[in-house]
């Protein structure tokens, strides 16, 4: 069984995707650690490296949101439930 | 009473309309008289931030931005002036701050934020506003406002976004436990609409007057989150690090 889940992406990410929203559908049992790297590496580019840093972990600095909570980046074990709205932020600094 | 805990006729005058507000009145009038507010950078979002203090009544803006007023500051940038274009920045939001409301002090700091000079200006204020373009400054004033206690409102935007993030040290969330490093990604340059700015500075101050005075309820705790492109507004749940870098557990030193 697939977990589908809605996606929202702000800042220079959703500049990178070219949309905001996305429903995404991962196996059952995923993590937000397995959604982030599932993205990254089905999308490519710059929007992979805006994630991902060299070694190809997820970056700390993305703001993980799951039904609005902020999520730190060392609970990207958090496991995802079908119908969950993930939000992935890219830091922003604009004055 | 203590006249400096009562409001003059010219304030009453001024503030009439304000003071109408359910939960306000003359004692959150006083409150915001007798507090003095730091603002960083005066660009689209730090300068609507010091024009919608000073409306307010504000009793003291320090106002810290370095450099020359561009061409290309004018799309956002609304307490400076096309005669400033080739001065400093400082001289022009001084001007205007002062014309809108001389009731209020201006102090203009011609330096942007930094290690040696945050702590400083931090130090002179009840509240910081941080609206730096860079991080790597408003992780120096979030270090400088925690060590010290003061509240602090982090704004802001990009494109069409904004956000608002207010900080009340040792209970809520600060901006490290959030960036536990310098995102990488960020820029100098970044997309602007005037209005989008605006707005950011503005939800901005309705946080930072909550704190000063206790009107409505603070959101604290939250980042308040926008898109201006399909009017999308939501809060969401930040949670405090006890492993932070600055107002935690943690002994680094973030944006150091």
């Amino acid at each position: 069984m697939a977990l589908r889940i809605q996606m929202h992406f702000t800042g220079q990410l959703a500049r990178a995707a070219g949309e905001r929203e996305r429903v995404l559908e991962v196996p059952d049992g995923s993590t937000l650690g397995d959604l982030i790297l599932a993205l990254a590496r089905g999308e490519g580019g710059e929007f992979a490296s805006l994630l991902l840093d060299a070694g190809g972990r997820p970056r700390s600095t993305t703001l993980r949101v799951v039904d609005g909570q902020q999520i730190p980046p060392g609970a990207d074990g958090l496991a995802l439930e079908d119908g969950a709205e993930v939000m992935l932020m890219t830091p922003i600094a604009g004055g | 009473m203590n006249p400096e805990d009562m409001l003059s006729a010219a304030d009453r005058a001024v503030y009439a309309w304000q003071l109408d507000l359910p939960g306000f009145g003359e004692s959150a009038q006083v409150k915001l008289r007798r507090s003095t507010a730091l603002v960083s950078r005066c660009g689209g979002v730090g300068g609507q931030i010091a024009l919608s203090l000073a409306a307010a009544g504000i009793g003291k803006l320090v106002v810290a931005h370095a450099g020359d007023l561009r061409p290309d500051d004018l799309n956002r940038q609304t307490l400076m002036r096309h005669e400033g274009i080739g001065h400093p920045r400082t001289e022009s939001l001084a001007a205007t701050l002062r014309a809108f409301n001389p009731g209020i002090e201006v102090e203009a700091v011609a330096e942007n934020a930094g290690a040696d000079n945050a702590p400083a200006l931090v130090a002179a204020a009840d509240i910081v506003f941080s609206a730096a373009p860079l991080f790597e400054e408003r992780f120096h004033l979030n270090r400088a406002a925690v060590r010290q206690g003061k509240p602090i409102v982090d704004c802001a935007m990009y494109g069409m976004e904004g956000q608002v993030i207010p900080v009340i040290p040792g209970r809520t969330a600060c901006l490290a436990c959030l960036y536990p490093e310098i995102p990488p990604h960020w820029r100098r340059r970044f997309p602007v609409l005037g209005a989008v700015a605006a707005l950011t500075g503005n939800l901005g101050v309705i946080e930072g007057i909550k704190l000063l005075t206790g009107l409505g309820t603070s959101m604290a705790g939250r980042m308040i989150y926008f898109d201006a492109a399909e009017m999308r507004w939501q809060t969401i749940g930040l949670r405090r690090e006890e492993s932070c870098a600055v107002c935690g557990s943690g002994n680094g030193e973030v944006g150091a």
